[in-house]
């Protein structure tokens, strides 16, 4: 007999061995490894605000094994400035064998949460399909990315990298490289990025709550922070070493004004994440022009991140390029004005919000 | 339309071989366990619904979704053959009371 019940503290080991086994075959064998994953999903999945808020995370069980979990984080929002709780949804993961029924009973059980919305931003074609047919839709504007070539020979080399065939060859191409973006990247060619005006400063995680309540508020849906989530939310991002240490900071007009923020990896050499990136609407070109000149001078290759609905003009103005990168955000709410908020952009929902930090380290 | 439980099985696992590319072998898949054999994954399960309803007019609630019928194209069959029953006896019903 199978079912699905909340996650506990006890199911940790097998869900880690499930996790590992089916997302992270070729992870190298390390000692160790069941550790990082109790430290994990104790920090992300079992911690005060997942216990408080009355949301767990699921698991499939069938007889006395553990064939599926899906993990679900709460963040308090607020739509049209009330109290909303979302249940942001992650790592989805059920055994090869198991395949069939399982994903779409988690699903269905989540979805009767008492959660006003449940949303996921990196999900596949295989969850986008299970999740239409539990009755949850696609919010589009949000699946949308962007990219940005700096340094456009090495940027090359950046997504080469990537592909193990290649990943030999960048150490001997990266000097000629360097000299070619030299060359392609001078003063006043189309890769480099206008001088912007006003001035940048580092932006701390109580700056950072003032901005998200005096900016956020202006869509329909914003996020609800207090100085803990945001120190956490920060904290997490900060951990994932692999994509650059991370730069957040604050952007003001010539009259000291606060105009927006960004918050990004700045990977040198290679690709920069950008995780948040927020501006009045006067300052919406000013922002992007500090962003794109902070990531030139910390040698950022190229620069990614998530379409921000209002940023949109002003990104296609500046030379990104807006595609599919791969990832559905997805959306479900009893509510349907909510998911209708959703769906025509007019949230406050970056990738600071949603799964990046949520990722397994 | 199809009319008999066979029929309709026939209907399914030409649609179920086709789609999941499932060799023809001269093995029969009506009673092979579609998910524990590998046949069909979670989205797979979701196109195998969509097609169902759609070739044969019929709505699934999550309580047929879910049941242990679902997991053979035998057991589907008697899910669609029931669900055709019950929608003609609700249009038969229905010509008594308009009359």
């Amino acid at each position: 007999m199978a079912f699905v019940r909340p996650f506990g503290e006890q199911d940790v080991p097998e869900v880690a061995e499930l996790h590992r086994r089916v997302l992270r075959a070729n992870a190298p064998a390390c000692n160790g490894w069941v550790q990082d994953y109790r430290n994990y999903f104790a920090d992300v999945f079992l911690n005060d605000a997942a216990r408080s808020s009355g949301l767990a995370s699921l698991v499939y069980q069938r007889e006395d094994r553990i064939a599926g979990f899906l993990g679900i984080m709460p963040r308090a929002m607020r739509f049209h400035g009330r109290p909303l709780l979302a249940a942001v949804c992650s790592q989805f993961v059920v055994d090869p064998a198991e395949r069939g029924q399982a994903g779409l009973q988690m699903l269905k059980r989540c979805f009767e949460g008492d959660q006003d919305l449940s949303i996921t931003d990196e999900a596949g074609d295989g969850t986008r399909k299970i999740w239409q047919w539990s009755g949850g839709a696609t919010a589009l504007p949000y699946s949308i990315h962007w990219i940005r070539p700096l340094r456009p020979t090495q940027a090359a080399l950046a997504v080469g990298r990537e592909r193990p065939w290649r990943a030999p060859l960048a150490p001997v191409l990266a000097p000629l490289a360097r000299a070619v973006d030299a060359i392609v990247t001078r003063p006043s060619g189309r890769f480099r990025p206008t001088p912007p005006r006003g001035s940048r400063e580092p932006l701390d995680g109580p700056a950072l709550l003032a901005c998200l309540s005096e900016f956020a508020s202006a869509c329909s849906i914003a996020p609800d922070y207090d100085a803990r989530t945001v120190r956490w939310v920060l904290d997490r991002a900060r951990r994932r070493v692999d994509y650059g240490p991370v730069r957040a900071l604050l952007v003001r007009d010539d009259a000291q004004t606060v105009a927006g923020w960004f918050v990004y990896h700045a990977r040198r050499g290679g690709a920069g994440e950008v995780l948040q990136v927020a501006a009045g609407p006067r300052h919406r070109r000013q922002v992007l022009d500090h962003l794109l000149d902070d990531a030139w001078q910390q040698g950022v290759a190229l620069l990614s991140g998530r379409l921000e609905p209002t940023l949109a003009q002003e990104l296609s103005e500046n030379r990104c390029l807006l595609y599919r990168r791969g990832y559905w955000t997805l959306v479900h709410s009893k509510r349907p004005e909510i998911a209708q908020a959703l769906q025509r952009g007019d949230a406050f929902f970056t990738r600071l919000e949603g799964e990046w930090c949520l990722r397994f380290p | 339309m199809a009319t008999s439980q066979v029929e309709i099985a026939e209907v399914i696992e030409r649609f179920i071989r086709r789609e999941f590319r499932i060799i023809e072998d001269g093995a029969s898949l009506r009673e092979a366990h579609l998910y524990e054999s590998g046949y069909v994954d979670s989205a797979g399960v979701v196109e195998l619904i969509a097609f169902v309803e759609s070739k044969f007019h019929i709505s699934l609630d999550d309580e047929q979704v879910f049941s242990d019928a679902f997991t053979t194209i035998s057991g589907i069959a008697g899910i669609v053959m029931t669900l055709e029953k019950m929608g003609s006896e609700v249009i038969s019903r229905g010509h008594v009371l308009n009359k």
